[in-house]
């Protein structure tokens, strides 16, 4: 397995338990209604996705390989790292579609929704950009 | 990116040079192990710059180390 591959397996199922972990957390706190009132909540998910953002960005996939200075990654890892954003690019399409129809199926007769809303979309979406980074890293690997 | 119309004679190579290893030839060329044995399977075409490394690393030219077959 080449290092960067490691890399980007151990990342997606770090990414995949931290997810997991939030989600937990999310319903276990009570949902959209403590996550919109309560500051405490709102701030602990908040570092807890922060915090999984930067071990994505700085230990999972690192930034030096991406701009291919890294010391154990050669032409083809990086000509798989330059594939995968079009992984990510689906996996936040597809998200997007899922929420807004979702949302707007919901809300549909209010005409309205919770400002909260919003907020979790962009937690998801950058979660989901995360993980479908290190999974198009792996299939590139797969694939060539 | 995968590309059956470019083959490698690496693997026989590696052999005919003192059963030379993967590991050895992706430190001579600059490269890591993983795409050596991409290489070998057929999997991965090379730049011309990994191409040209690999055929002065046996001695040889390109075109003796890799075929096209379009």
């Amino acid at each position: 397995m080449a290092p960067l591959q490691k890399r980007a397996l151990i990342s997606l199922v770090l990414g995949l338990v931290w997810t997991a972990l939030l989600v937990v957390l999310f319903i276990a706190r009570g949902g959209v209604e403590t996550f919109s009132s309560d500051a405490t909540t709102r701030i602990l998910l908040s570092a807890l996705f922060v915090g999984m953002l930067l071990f994505t960005a700085f230990l999972g996939v690192p930034w030096k390989a991406r701009s291919g200075r890294g010391v154990d990654v050669d032409e083809r890892d990086i000509a798989i790292l330059k594939r995968a954003p079009q992984v990510q690019l689906i996996a936040v399409m597809l998200t997007m579609a899922a929420w807004v129809i979702g949302l707007t199926e919901f809300y549909w007769e209010q005409g309205s929704m919770p400002i909260t809303w919003p907020y979790l979309m962009m937690f998801s979406t950058l979660i989901a950009s995360t993980l479908a980074q290190s999974l198009g890293v792996l299939i590139g690997y797969r694939r060539s | 990116m995968p590309d059956n119309t470019i083959r490698s004679s690496i693997r026989k190579l590696r052999f005919e040079h003192d059963e030379m290893t993967q590991e050895e030839l992706a430190r001579r060329v600059g490269c890591t192990r993983q795409t050596i044995i991409s290489l070998e399977q057929g999997k991965y075409v090379p730049s011309l710059e990994l191409a040209f490394r690999i055929a002065r690393a046996f001695e040889l030219t390109v075109e003796d180390v890799f075929e096209y077959r379009g």
